[in-house]
């Protein structure tokens, strides 16, 4: 919705191999239960039939042979139905796990935050180099992307339900994911454990493209802040380091390094506010600066009373954080 | 009081001898009015307040629980209202963690555990052959602070202060870091109440059950093994 007709927070259609096998295991369970479900209806109704008809019970010797095997076939029927939905469990678990031991992969740090998620792409060998973006994460189609996920507050579980299932942020400890987008596509993630008051409002977008595409974007979001050029953009630049966002917000670039808040070295390239709760436009933005709490209660981020001037300044220099 | 008692002997079988007790029912009359006075429900209000029969106790875990039964079912279809279109403004963020929370503990622990110990304490004294559970008066205390429990749960909530962590309260995040104020206590306290409630009904119906197994006695109050020896 927010980023366009593509996005589909969906487990059902799944992107990506993990998912697909997630996938094909929810069917089969359903239809599984669909089938023994109608089943048992079927027998209900018909018992129910029989009873409205007031048959005299049948008790000869045969007849109860006869119940007795049903009931018999009846359990051996369920037992196997359990028995292979049990296999099939855990063959999809199992297949899933090999998955893991894909080469080509890439590897991303997913910091889980009230509200809102950090990602970041290390470069060991060249630090001042990684990407650090918010509540967006790009990657190349057809490779194994390793998710390395830490919390910084709360427990956290991110879901991506078109590329894979649930994988909690533990605080203290870093879990793995592995994921696989097999076609571009923009697709929704959530967090999926209740994580206090905005917990319905910590969305990220994963944009899957070529890996051409990646590589530009990720050069792109290497590069620090661009210099501002008109007049209007150096006194935003100056509000900003003035006013209190430097306090909490990153600009590469710039001489504003907290990381208590979103890194916003690109923040006008990503497709929404607020992780996921308003398109970036740059009204939005407007209202965020101005009165985040109202937009967000519990947001972190709080108000800011700054004059109309300072503020369409700051809007014009953060026009240029793409 | 001595009651006339005979002594007999007869053949069930020839090559079986018995003996019978035979006991004169007339006598046992000033015992069996004393009795039944004894175990007759008091009236009025003290009588409802200081009851005692197992029926009637597991009769009240019953309907109060699903009374709390009710009550979660209306908060779980607030829930659905509020998440049956995207960005609905039906209930506020605060309100609706609170309310799923109050659904949850509430179907879990004012509806789920108390209907079973209402159906123990309603039916385990007539599957065994007994007049009523083991400690009666426990057993009314813990329905009274089942409902004090409830009652608690639903009086923090009006007033703002329901806990709004989880059905199990969620850690850390119904720690003091993530959730000032009292909701997590509110919500520790809800569940006291009803654990304490679900231990004394525990223990009132499940020692008769246990002697009727092990063969043990009932004494005051006291459990007493076949040889005399407390429990």
């Amino acid at each position: 919705m927010m980023v366009g007709a593509e996005t589909i927070q969906s487990a059902l259609r799944p992107a990506g191999p993990e998912a697909a096998r997630l996938t094909d295991l929810w069917w089969i369970f359903f239809w599984t239960c669909a089938s023994f479900y109608a089943a048992l209806m079927a027998f209900f109704v018909a018992a129910w039939i029989r009873g409205r008809q007031n048959v005299e019970p049948d008790v000869t010797p045969a007849t109860e042979r006869s119940h007795t095997t049903a009931v018999t076939a009846a359990l051996i029927v369920s037992a196997i139905g359990l028995l292979a939905l049990l296999v099939t469990s855990v063959a999809a678990g199992r297949a899933v796990g090999k998955f893991a031991t894909n080469s080509n992969q890439l590897e991303i740090e997913v910091t889980g935050h009230q509200w809102w998620w950090e990602v970041k792409y290390p470069n060991p060998a060249a630090p001042n180099q990684q990407v650090v973006t918010a509540n967006e994460m790009h990657i190349p189609i057809n490779t194994h992307v390793l998710l390395r996920l830490d919390t910084r507050d709360d427990i956290h579980s991110l879901w991506i339900p078109n590329l894979h299932g649930k994988r909690d942020l533990i605080p203290g400890r870093v879990n793995k994911i592995f994921i696989q987008a097999d076609r571009p596509g923009v697709y929704r993630g959530q967090c999926a454990e209740l994580c206090g008051l905005q917990h319905a409002h910590m969305a990220l977008v994963v944009v899957a493209e070529e890996p051409e595409k990646f590589a530009e974007w990720k050069k792109r979001e290497s590069l620090g802040a661009p210099t501002p050029q008109t007049p209007e953009q150096v006194r935003g630049q100056q509000v900003f380091l003035g006013a209190p966002c430097a306090n909490c917000h990153n600009i590469t670039g710039i001489d504003a390094s907290a990381t208590l808040g979103p890194d916003l070295t690109h923040v006008r390239s990503r497709p929404t506010l607020a992780a996921g709760m308003l398109l970036n436009t740059r009204g939005n933005l407007a209202g965020w600066i101005s009165n985040a709490p109202a937009i967000k209660p519990g947001a972190q981020m709080p108000p800011n009373q700054l004059a109309a001037g300072e503020l369409q300044d700051l809007l014009a220099y953060l026009d240029t954080l793409r | 009081m001595p009651f006339n008692i005979q002594h007999s002997t007869f053949l069930v079988r020839p090559e079986l001898q018995m003996s019978e007790v035979i006991i004169d029912q007339s006598d046992f009359s000033e015992e069996r009015a004393t009795l039944e006075k004894t175990w007759a429900p008091a009236r009025g209000v003290i009588g409802w307040l200081t009851e005692t029969g197992h029926k009637q106790i597991g009769m009240r875990y019953i309907v109060t629980a699903f009374c709390f039964f009710v009550l979660g079912g209306i908060e779980a279809a607030l829930m659905r209202i509020q998440l049956a279109k995207a960005e609905n403004n039906f209930l506020n963020p605060d309100l609706y963690n609170q309310i799923f929370t109050m659904h949850g503990s509430t179907m879990m622990f004012l509806f789920a555990v108390p209907i079973m110990l209402g159906m123990g304490v309603y039916f385990v004294p007539l599957m065994i052959g007994t007049r009523n559970v083991a400690f009666p008066k426990l057993n009314a205390y813990g329905y009274f602070i089942y409902v004090a429990g409830g009652i608690f749960l639903y009086v923090m909530f009006f007033i703002g202060a329901g806990p709004d962590a989880g059905w199990f309260s969620y850690v850390p995040l119904s720690g003091p870091t993530f959730d000032a104020g009292k909701r997590a206590d509110t919500w520790a306290q809800m569940i006291t109440f009803s654990f304490q409630a679900a231990r004394a009904g525990d223990v009132a119906q499940s020692h008769p059950a246990v002697c009727v197994v092990d063969g043990c006695d009932v004494d005051h109050g006291h459990l007493r093994d076949a040889g005399g020896n407390a429990r």
